[in-house]
């Protein structure tokens, strides 16, 4: 209601008077964020010894020109994204995002400039930026995000007692299905960790080294980051299919605040945001992307569940359709989709010889057994798809988006964890077998781009038209840029 | 094919996407440098690409970009920048290279720079559609047509909410899209769409009646829908007048009419049969014939007089047709399957009885068949009598020729007649009172006023006759319709209907049915089987599908409900009182 308001008066008023105050604030409030995340982020690469303007040398004048350049880009945000941001969780998704950009206008392009050198966009120069990318996303971009919504809000702050109450019993849920879904996402993240012997390394954040220590401080841990995932993202998560997205996200997020920040500067290692370490800790990463995973999809379910019994079940607000017409028709269409997806997954799978690795899941070796077991996996997880994001795929672009995604999320689920577990090896977590199953994530991506789109076609051909609402893309594919992101860093920790 | 505004919307997202990219390369440097100018070599041909892309990216959204406010944002650049990469970076570039696509993540490590490159472009070429759309420049843009004015409007009305009316709006709806230029009414009587093969499934209780007949206003987008009937068509005004609910007149102007108005039951100018038989043609048929048969087994159970008994347990159908057979197989299962409920009521004093003039039933199925369909109803307990000619009816009786049958509930199936709202309306017509179209299904005469289905004689080029008039050839029919409908719009040649029959399915009884499909013969419960899979994939709306599917489940495992629920009371004291 209340960003409605703010949302209505900065467009119905449009007077130049206006106009120019508006702007004026956005700066002031951009400016001061940029300034703020842009002083943290220099303490945090001077802790690593490296200069935010990556000079040879450090230079008096560079810190001066880096908190200038993070004054301007935080302006920018604010006067491109600022208005739009209006939760939280979005704008620290949303800060990330601009983070992942300066990254690539900042380090890659622009510095070497001042440095009087040409930009350059390759492997070697982008591995040499890793630590900037890893601080500009993470501590810069969220921090900045998160302080322009704050300090909006806080301006804006007009909301009437009820409202606040309203809000305060939201929160409440929301922290309380965060728990529980972080709790879950924990005890998957904890097979992982109890595999790889880390709860003792764990419970040296309490001073101590037994497993069990370790073990409960990684529940207590898993539930608090639940507990604000549910806070941050409470009204960002639509569905299932976008609540695991920014689940994706936040697991990375944490990945670089926990496992590459927190964790070694408690353990007295200080902070380790080089290559090197982001390297040492890949399994990390992959169990943090399966936490997010499965924290996103349970906080939608309870979420959803409640809303599905107790909101959306009023015949006065219940949509043209309900939940089982759209169900069923979205594991109907998906499945058939994932045919198409799963066909253009097999040249990748026939050119790389990978057929019989899968027909080995039903304990034979052929390739058209390969390819049968492969299909009948397609079209599962294609129906999956369906259910998930059927509601998401409105615009063609969405459905690509959100297939792709679900391709890499299932690279993830399928290849790494759980192909492995049925083959009765261990989690394959490692840089070497992600390196190996590279080829899988250029197929995973290939089979969720065909999926979204043919998807997305049959929708428009099968599903009556007002069930079909174009959504908000900002809002609905923002989760998206951790796809892009996981991407950039596979590439830059796998490429030797 | 994109339409003209989809194709200057496509043209400004390639020449966007040129831009940003040139914009890219000139700023960076890039194309100067390694790897990219090794990946591009030559500049058209990295022209080339990038147009490409941008075309591939207006194609993708070329149904978003009439509101600037829904484009999509920098996340959505830099998902089709990913997109772009993975065509371009790991298949087509190394391929006219001469080597394998990059699949490994050295290989695709190597193309890191054409990464950044992509997910740049991408986000570029947002920010420019986006700068060209919030300017208004892309509404200047060559092909890009202006808002429609109210005269160029063209009304498409449609006469009939039947199959073959509610199949011509939809796919008229999926020609048309987005094109503000046309609007479509479909005039309808009632507000669902009845799928009638199901029908005798109501009266027998196995499904309920909502569930089959899907609300019209759940189809469409676009269409407008307005309840009433038509009364009056003025072909020189290019008008036509429609009876309101309300009991008003309106009248609606056109610019190409669509008559679907369906057929009525044909009584033969028979007034005592009109007068005392049920028809079986609509919901309201069907819940009334279900009531009927509950009530005199109700009233039978407590009557001590024999011959009264007799008559209230005797049911007549006359026709054996599809409808007839259908509705007879379905009556017979719920009557004895209730019987277990009324305990002064034996089988044996039960009497289903199939009148029908020819020497066989089923006259659309091979007569293989339609033994076999007499067999399993007469074993059933079905009576089923040839050569009947069913004369004259009155209050409890029937007569065939000079033997009278004494029933209550007599149910008339022996043939349908072209509604006869079109002879009202001063159209010609052919002697069953059918309206003559061309193969166009276009009138005899008229370029503007099209029919189709049941009211309708429209010539069949693959047999040489006029085709039938059954529901399988009006949903053909219509989607001709439509096309040429669409086709006549935009000045292009409309084409004649053709169809070859996909077969014909029937049910007997109790999971029986005969089915000849494609020229192959099926009895029994295969058949039985293929019949339900067939209407329930035909049954529109995935809400109803799964109703039915449900009812047919619940229908398993309890009895069919014997609730007597009246559409109107016969003695409203009784109902006040609550007796």
């Amino acid at each position: 209601m209340e960003t409605d308001l703010i949302t209505t008066s900065i467009r119905t008023d449009t007077s130049l008077g206006h106009t120019l105050t508006h702007l004026a604030g956005r700066t002031l409030i951009g400016g001061a964020s940029g300034l703020v995340a842009g002083l943290l982020y220099a303490a945090l690469l001077d802790s690593q010894r490296m200069s935010p303007m990556m000079s040879p040398t450090d230079l008096p004048g560079d810190t001066f020109i880096h908190l200038l350049l993070s004054i301007i880009v935080g302006i920018s945000y604010a006067l491109v994204v600022g208005d739009r941001v209006t939760t939280p969780g979005g704008g620290l998704v949303s800060g990330i995002l601009a983070g992942l950009i300066w990254w690539g206008v900042g380090p890659l392009t622009l510095f070497p400039l001042l440095h009087g050198a040409r930009p350059d966009w390759g492997i070697a120069a982008a591995r040499d930026a890793f630590p900037l990318l890893v601080g500009l996303a993470v501590t810069f971009g969220a921090l900045m995000g998160w302080l322009n919504w704050l300090i909006i809000r806080i301006a804006a702050y007009a909301t009437p007692f009820t409202v606040i109450r309203a809000r305060l019993l939201d929160t409440l849920q929301a922290a309380i299905s965060g728990g529980l879904a972080g709790m879950i996402g924990g005890w998957v993240f904890g097979k992982w960790m109890e595999q790889a012997g880390l709860f003792p390394l764990i419970a040296g954040l309490v001073a101590a080294d037994d497993s069990a220590m370790g073990r409960s401080v990684h529940f207590v841990i898993s539930i608090v980051i639940g507990i604000t995932y549910g806070v941050l993202f409470q009204r960002d998560v639509r569905s299932a299919g976008s609540s695991i997205a920014w689940g994706f996200a936040y697991g990375l997020i944490w990945w670089v605040i926990g496992a590459l920040t927190i964790l070694p500067f408690l353990l007295g290692d200080g902070v380790q945001w080089s290559r090197t370490a982001a390297q040492g800790s890949f399994a990390s990463l992959i169990g943090h992307l399966l936490y997010g995973i499965t924290l996103g999809l349970v906080y939608a379910l309870i979420s959803r569940f409640w809303r599905t019994l107790f909101i959306e079940s009023d015949p006065l607000t219940r949509a043209a359709e309900g939940p089982g017409t759209r169900g069923l028709r979205g594991i109907g269409l998906g499945a058939a989709a994932s045919i198409f997806g799963g066909l253009a997954f097999t040249l990748i799978m026939l050119a790389t010889n990978a057929l019989p690795t899968v027909a080995s899941l039903i304990g034979m070796t052929s390739v058209f057994e390969g390819f049968l077991v492969h299909m009948v996996i397609s079209i599962l997880i294609g129906a999956s798809f369906g259910l998930l994001y059927g509601r998401e795929s409105a615009s063609p672009v969405s459905a690509l988006g959100w297939g792709l995604f679900y391709g890499i999320v299932w690279w993830v689920l399928g290849p790494l964890t759980i192909m492995p577990a049925l083959l009765g090896a261990p989690f394959q977590w490692s840089l070497a077998a992600a390196a190996g199953a590279f080829p899988s994530l250029i197929g995973h991506l290939l089979y969720g781009a065909v999926l979204g789109l043919v998807y997305h076609r049959l929708l428009q051909r099968f599903a009556p038209p007002h069930s079909i609402t174009s959504s908000d893309s900002d809002h609905t594919t923002t989760g998206l840029w951790a796809m892009i992101v996981l991407l950039v860093m596979i590439l830059l920790l796998l490429s030797v | 094919m994109p339409n003209i505004q989809q194709a200057g919307w496509i043209r400004t997202s390639a020449l966007a996407s040129g831009s940003a990219a040139i914009l890219l390369g000139v700023l960076t440097g890039l194309f100067s440098s390694t790897p990219l100018a090794d990946l591009f070599p030559g500049i058209l041909i990295y022209l080339a690409a990038v147009l490409l892309s941008g075309a591939g990216y207006g194609v993708l959204l070329r149904a978003e970009y009439r509101q600037v406010r829904r484009l999509p944002g920098i996340p959505i650049g830099l998902v089709y920048g990913l997109v772009n990469w993975l065509i371009f970076g790991i298949v087509i570039i190394p391929t006219f290279a001469g080597q394998s696509p990059q699949w490994s993540s050295e290989q695709a490590a190597a193309q890191f720079s054409l990464l950044t490159f992509c997910l740049t472009h991408g986000m570029l070429l947002t920010a420019v559609l986006h700068i060209l759309c919030a300017r208004g420049w892309l509404a200047r843009a060559p092909g890009v047509t202006p808002p429609v004015s109210a005269n160029a409007i063209r009304h498409i009305v449609i006469l009939g909410g039947g199959f073959a009316g509610v199949t011509t709006a939809q796919q008229l709806e999926q020609h048309i899209q987005h094109d503000p230029s046309v609007q479509i009414t479909l005039v309808s009587k009632t507000n669902h769409l009845l799928f009638t093969p199901m029908l005798a499934e109501v009266t027998a209780g196995s499904v309920e009646a909502q569930h089959i007949s899907p609300p019209l206003r759940a189809f469409f987008r676009h269409v407008r829908v307005v309840r009433g009937e038509p009364t009056l068509l003025d072909g020189q005004a290019n008008t036509v007048t429609i009876k309101l609910l309300n009991g008003t007149t309106s009248t609606l102007s056109f610019d190409h009419l669509v008559l679907a108005l369906g057929a009525t039951p044909n009584f033969f100018n028979n007034r005592n049969l009109e007068g005392h038989a049920f028809t079986f043609k609509s919901l309201v048929d069907a819940i009334h014939i279900r009531h009927q048969v509950i009530d005199c087994l109700e009233r039978a159970d407590s009557e001590t007089d024999t011959a009264r008994r007799r008559t209230l347990l005797t049911f007549v159908v006359v026709g054996a047709g599809f409808a007839g057979v259908e509705l007879i197989g379905g009556l017979n299962d719920f009557v004895r399957g209730s019987l277990w409920y009324y305990k002064q009521i034996r089988s044996e004093d039960v009497t289903l009885l199939l009148l029908h003039p020819r020497d066989r039933i089923l006259p659309e199925l091979s007569e293989t068949l339609a033994h076999y369909a007499e067999e399993r109803m007469t074993s059933r307990g079905v009576t089923i009598r040839g050569g009947a000619v069913v004369t004259d009816a009155g209050n409890g009786r029937v007569s065939v020729g000079d033997e009278v049958i004494s029933t209550d509930t007599l149910i008339w199936t022996a043939g349908n007649i072209p509604n006869p709202i079109m002879k009202n309306m001063g159209l010609v017509t052919d002697k069953r009172g059918a309206v003559i179209t061309d193969a166009l299904l276009r009138l005899e005469g008229q370029s503007n006023i099209w029919a189709l289905g049941d009211c309708a004689a429209v010539p069949d080029i693959v047999t040489g006759k006029n085709a039938p008039p059954t529901a399988q050839y009006a949903l053909r029919q219509a989607k001709t319709l439509a096309h040429n409908l669409h086709a006549v719009l935009h000045d292009r040649e409309p084409k004649a209907f053709r169809h070859h029959s996909q077969g014909a399915l029937a049910v007997v009884g109790h999971q029986t049915a005969c089915a000849e499909v494609f020229g192959f013969r099926f009895s029994g419960l295969f058949a039985w089987l293929l019949w339900r899979g067939i209407y329930l994939s035909k049954l529109p709306t995935l809400e109803k599908k799964t109703r039915v599917l449900l009812d047919w489940i619940v229908d398993v495992f309890f009895p069919r409900d014997i609730t007597y629920a009246p559409l109107y009371d016969e003695n409203p004291e009784a109902a006040a009182s609550g007796d």
